[in-house]
């Protein structure tokens, strides 16, 4: 009898979590088709590569906030560390050669990769929660990019670099191939490795996870400096796309990140989620964007819809977890 | 009078109960007993209005009547307790019990009316004295289930029911429990509980119910039957080899060695833990029993004397340290510290092997071996005899008894020379505990050394090859086999002063 039950309820809760991703793609087509019906610009070749151009960003800012939110944590930095990365990194460059770009680089990435570790170790070794200690160096690297600039954007990059960011291999912009290549990566990282299963499991039962022998803290470690190293890979793409550096660039990026992850089912208590259903989210709300723009909606209409289906997809979401319980 | 009549309950398409006829005489203690999933607890819940039937009638006092949730039950004289605590933790014991019917003038609470009559109830069932001020998180699980009753006994129901009210106490905490239930019958109360536990069906009940399958097997007057006659009624056929004889003998020489090791909770304590042997460890909550397995697991640290295992020093301050070293612990609470509940059966399985240092199923480069982890899980749903063998279920939808199959099977699949396991039989059915303890046996017999903590002490003396109890943090007792008996054993974990009311309340 309880066999019964159990296997139907297995078969319910996979089915609804197969339901829960395709329905993310279902939206998703509907809005295209939508779009590409109301205006039709909407589906040209220029018009996507532009879509995915203004997302690319986000889409690398997600991969790295997927594996954090698995862990049931969230990093609210990325943003802000996309700011100071990309002023830091900027200054570095000069007006240097290709020396310079990679110094300029090198120093971006390092500062991402160091803020990432001090969220991983508040986060692993003190009791202050992940909102509160990424909340704090949301702060504190926003704070000291303004300090460094007196609050000005830097414009004078090296051309080289700028050719990179607005630069394309074959009809793909450099910047989508390198998004595309980084969620790849992140998603057999993810999926196939020792390391990803950890994350999951540190996400679902972290108690249970230290008696398996696996190190938790080093994990969760990692995982927060993967998300400041990729946040500040944004930044250098943000920077080289934009041709300047301002060190208020990565405003409210976080909060796109972590909407594209939960939009994909990602959830906040930990365990779920995968990189490439957070690029569905990233999709989403790149399509929704840029489509709005085109049938003539403001800015702040966006942010409304936008607001409306991240409630949404958590609603399915938790409808999903009340059918799998 | 309270009964059912013809009662059946369908969730979906499963049938949890199909026509029952009981009939509850008033001022006695009726036990309702059955394995898990033989619908013992949904007969509560009908009886206490928290689950409607599909078909057939409550009848109380000769009419049938219908309850449409515990509030419309309790207002007519019907009250029902748990199996999990439903209190608020950081109310105090005194807002607890006066919840959704808090004495008020002009709107406000009358907070000193409140504390007179919380105490008011304790001293008049006879409870012992409990800090009604504090709040209930901070009293102990046998206080909370005080609270609990006295909660139900403020709403004044003529009928009591407890649905398995001893499942998370130990057995010390067990005895008041019991007299609560027997005071409450001489003073005039009915009361209907569900229990595992059939050493305490025939401590209090005057008449017991059985379920299998949904259905009545058994129905008669304590005085009437045997236990033997209980466990037929309750599996369908007599519990034959419900310990599994053991092969061999273990071996001599110690594996796992503790010389005045001590810990938090645990006295210096001198230990040889033998390969091919199950040790049995006895002990109360608090004891130090389970301090002893956390120690051996690694999650409290050595605070003084060294342990060693196959003759290498060991000081373990993580699970992890003491798994590489060969000592795997096994947690009580498979639920919030053993399984992955959202994650696949397959994830479960293989967690503890696939994050071991050069482990099997990790390749180069830190890849996964996802072929190999599909195979080595397909024959392990097999071992374990996992329902059902579907290696991409979630573990949250598997009933306990194959939860803890899947918990235990780890062990087999990343195969550590010592296990610790700690109370691995709590909450399980009668049939899946035979299964466990068969495993047991087998882990022993294939030359592993098993620590067995268990509350219960019956499965320590059918299943341990030697046993050690713990009082107060400290090692007491050491006996080999069948130089124990059930009686002394409670006495030594219980300590003497118990002695006397815990022998009469066992006689």
């Amino acid at each position: 009898m309880s066999q019964e039950m159990s296997l139907r309820a297995g078969l319910r809760s996979s089915l609804a979590a197969v339901l829960n991703s395709s329905l993310v793609a279902a939206v998703l087509l509907v809005l295209v088709v939508g779009f590409a019906l109301a205006a039709p610009d909407f589906v040209s070749s220029n018009n996507a590569l532009t879509l995915l151009q203004s997302v690319a960003v986000i889409a690398v800012l997600a991969v790295g906030q997927t594996f954090v939110i698995i862990t049931a944590g969230i990093d609210l930095s990325q943003g802000a560390i996309i700011g100071l990365t990309g002023v830091l990194g900027a200054g570095a460059m000069g007006q240097g050669g290709a020396g310079g770009i990679l110094l300029g680089i090198a120093v971006a990435l390092l500062i991402g990769l160091g803020i990432g570790l001090l969220n991983g170790f508040l986060v692993a070794y003190t009791k202050v929660p992940a909102f509160i200690v990424t909340l704090g160096t949301l702060n504190v690297a926003s704070g000291a990019g303004l300090l460094i600039t007196g609050g000005q954007p830097i414009y004078q990059l090296p051309p080289a670099f700028n050719a990179f960011g607005t630069g394309a291999f074959g009809i793909f912009p450099d910047i989508i191939l390198v998004s595309l290549v980084l969620a790849a990566l992140g998603q057999i990282l993810l999926s196939r490795t020792r390391f990803g299963r950890c994350v999951y499991a540190i996400g679902s039962n972290r108690r249970a996870a230290a008696l398996s022998g696996l190190a938790v803290r080093r994990t969760t470690i990692l995982v927060y400096a993967m998300s400041g190293l990729l946040s500040a890979i944004g930044g250098v793409l943000l920077t080289a796309y934009v041709n300047s550096a301002l060190p208020t660039a990565g405003e409210n990026y976080e909060l796109d990140s972590i909407a594209a992850v939960v939009i994909g089912g990602g959830s906040l208590f930990g365990g779920q989620g995968t990189v490439w259903a957070s690029m569905l989210g990233v999709l989403l709300i790149g399509v929704l964007a840029n489509g709005t723009d085109l049938i003539g909606l403001s800015n702040y209409a966006q942010t409304v819809i936008l607001g409306c289906v991240v409630i949404g997809a958590v609603y399915v979401d938790s409808f999903r977890k009340r059918v799998a319980v | 009078m309270i009964g059912v009549r013809d009662l059946s309950v369908r969730f979906g398409s499963v049938t949890a109960l199909r026509g029952v006829d009981v009939s509850v005489r008033p001022g006695t203690i009726h036990a309702l007993a059955g394995e898990n999933g033989s619908g013992k607890s949904t007969l509560l819940k009908v009886l206490g209005g928290a689950q409607a039937p599909s078909a057939g009638s409550i009848v109380l006092d000769g009419s049938p009547v219908s309850f449409a949730s515990p509030v419309a039950a309790a207002a007519a004289g019907v009250g029902l307790i748990f199996q999990e605590l439903s209190l608020f933790p950081h109310l105090s014991g005194t807002s607890n019990i006066a919840i959704g019917r808090e004495p008020r003038r002009l709107g406000l609470l009358q907070a000193a009316r409140m504390r007179r009559e919380a105490e008011a109830l304790r001293a008049g069932f006879g409870f012992p004295p409990i800090d009604l001020a504090r709040p209930v998180a901070e009293l102990s699980v046998a206080e909370q289930q005080v609270i609990e009753i006295l909660k139900c006994l403020g709403r004044s129901p003529r009928i009591i029911l407890f649905d398995e009210p001893t499942a998370s106490l130990t057995q010390k905490e067990v005895v008041p429990v019991l007299a609560t239930m027997r005071r409450l019958r001489d003073a005039g109360y009915t009361v209907v509980f569900v229990s595992h536990y059939l050493e305490e069906v025939f401590a209090v009940a005057d008449r017991i119910t059985v379920l299998r399958d949904g259905q009545v097997t058994l129905d008669a007057d304590m005085s009437a039957i045997d236990r033997d006659g209980v466990v037929a009624a309750m599996l369908g056929r007599t519990l034959r080899e419900f310990y599994p004889e053991r092969r061999d003998r273990p071996q001599p020489e110690a594996l796992v060695r503790l010389s005045q090791a001590a810990c938090d909770g645990i006295a210096p304590v001198d230990l040889d833990i033998r390969a091919g042997e199950v040790l049995g460890v006895a002990g109360s909550v608090g004891s130090g029993s389970s301090a002893l397995g956390e120690l051996l697991g690694g999650l409290r640290p050595l605070s003084g004397g060294t342990m060693s295992i196959g003759g290498r020093v060991l000081a373990p301050r993580h699970p992890a340290d003491a798994l590489r070293a060969g000592i795997a612990y096994v947690p009580e609470d498979r639920r919030t510290d053993a399984l992955l509940l959202d994650l696949s059966i397959s994830t479960n399985f293989t967690l503890p092997l696939v994050a071991s240092r050069g482990s099997v199923l990790v390749r180069g480069g830190g890849l996964l071996d996802r072929r190999r982890e599909q195979e080595l899980v397909r024959q392990e749903i097999a071992h374990m005899d996992v329902r059902p063998p579907a290696p991409g279920l979630a573990a949250r939808a598997l009933s306990g008894g194959n939860q803890q199959k899947v918990v235990l099977g780890r062990w087999f699949l990343y195969d550590r020379p010592c296990l610790v396991l700690n109370n691995p039989t709590k909450g399980v059915d009668v049939g899946s505990k035979a299964e466990i303890y068969r495993l047991i046996g087998d882990l022993a017999d294939s030359g592993h050394a098993i620590v067995l903590i268990s509350n219960y002490n019956p499965e320590l003396l059918g299943t341990a090859d030697r046993i050690i109890a713990f009082r107060e943090g400290r090692l007491v007792a050491r006996y080999a086999k069948g130089e124990v008996s059930e009686e002394e054993l409670l006495r030594t974990t219980l300590g003497s002063t118990e002695r006397a009311s815990v022998a009469e309340e066992l006689a």
